[in-house]
């Protein structure tokens, strides 16, 4: 139990399972050097509950802890995810999106597990809210708005993860507007 | 950053605390405590922290056998409540977990810890 990786995982959206997508996955690693006159020693860290439960509360977000995390989608289909990405390639509605009509991010904690912490967020857009083809989904995050260095949340949340159906990572479809539009994201701690 | 003298009880996720701080606890504190951190956006380990302690000659002793990473931490848990008033244990490195061998602190030098956090992509 030395590393700790936080995986993304898309399932479910509108009434029909277009795809899985655990695409990026992210390794949390310490490595520690200690040096005294001749002494010097180097290992790995192990993460203990509180440490995982305070990086995990990011992900969950609230109030109190600036601007609350959401859900946008968007129509690009052409246009790969990159690093430097600050906010969907096309929002449906006007910039950053048309909000979803409820948001609820959730967790699951069970520290004997080898997954010991699960966040999921459910985005729900009644049905004629949203139209148009749905080719990429936006998970937006409170943040610092001085990246690593910061220390005053940002105003309004911004890009954290992005599943588009330009990465492979699911088919484009159109959205019914029939029925509500469903987006369910899981972000998992794992142990490796 | 915390030092402890333990060296018989491996780590687990529920642990608080070290188990033997050097110094009242939760330790004897660092006299120069600093961390920084870097973004590399076309790395494959896009994020580094590095926390830098020292603590000068002389004032800690005995056995290193353990080092507690001590993070501000959300008395909520995942719930995302409020922050706790002191710093706590977020990571440890045990000589108990066989992660290295304990030492006994030479008092005549400083005794420095470099904890370096990264996130990698898999």
């Amino acid at each position: 139990m030395h590393n700790h990786k936080v995986i993304n995982m898309v399932t479910e959206i509108d009434n029909e399972i277009v795809g899985k997508d655990i695409s990026d996955t992210l390794s949390l690693v310490g490595i520690v050097v200690i040096e005294n006159g001749e002494n010097k020693v180097m290992g790995r860290n192990h993460w203990v509950s509180q440490g995982l439960e305070t990086i995990g509360s990011y992900l969950v977000g609230g109030a109190g802890d600036g601007a609350a995390n959401t859900m946008y989608i968007g129509s690009d289909t052409a246009t790969a995810t990159t690093l430097s990405m600050t906010a969907l390639a096309s929002p449906i509605g006007t910039a950053p999106g048309t909000a979803p009509n409820s948001f609820s991010p959730s967790y699951s904690i069970n520290l004997s597990s080898t997954v010991p912490a699960t966040v999921l967020y459910t985005a729900v857009w009644n049905a004629g809210t949203v139209s148009g083809t749905l080719g990429e989904v936006g998970l937006y995050v409170n943040g610092y708005t001085g990246g690593l260095s910061g220390s005053t949340y940002a105003t309004n949340p911004g890009l954290g993860a992005r599943m588009a159906s330009a990465d492979g990572t699911f088919t484009a479809f159109t959205i019914s507007t029939t029925v509500a539009l469903t987006v369910s994201w899981f972000v998992k701690f794992v142990y490796s | 950053m915390y030092i402890g003298s333990d060296t018989s009880t491996a780590t687990t996720v529920t642990m608080t605390s070290l188990v033997s701080p050097i110094g009242t606890a939760p330790g004897t504190g660092p006299n120069t405590n600093s961390y920084s951190g870097a973004y590399y956006s076309t790395s494959t380990t896009p994020v580094v922290i590095t926390y830098n302690a020292i603590w000068n000659a002389g004032t800690v002793s005995g056995t290193l056998g353990e080092a507690g990473l001590y993070l501000s931490i959300n008395t909520g848990g995942l719930t995302n409540g409020a922050t706790a008033s002191s710093p706590g244990l977020a990571s440890r490195l045990s000589a108990a977990d066989g992660s290295f061998t304990a030492f006994t602190i030479n008092t005549a030098a400083a005794l420095t810890v470099t904890w370096t956090v990264s996130l990698v992509y898999a």
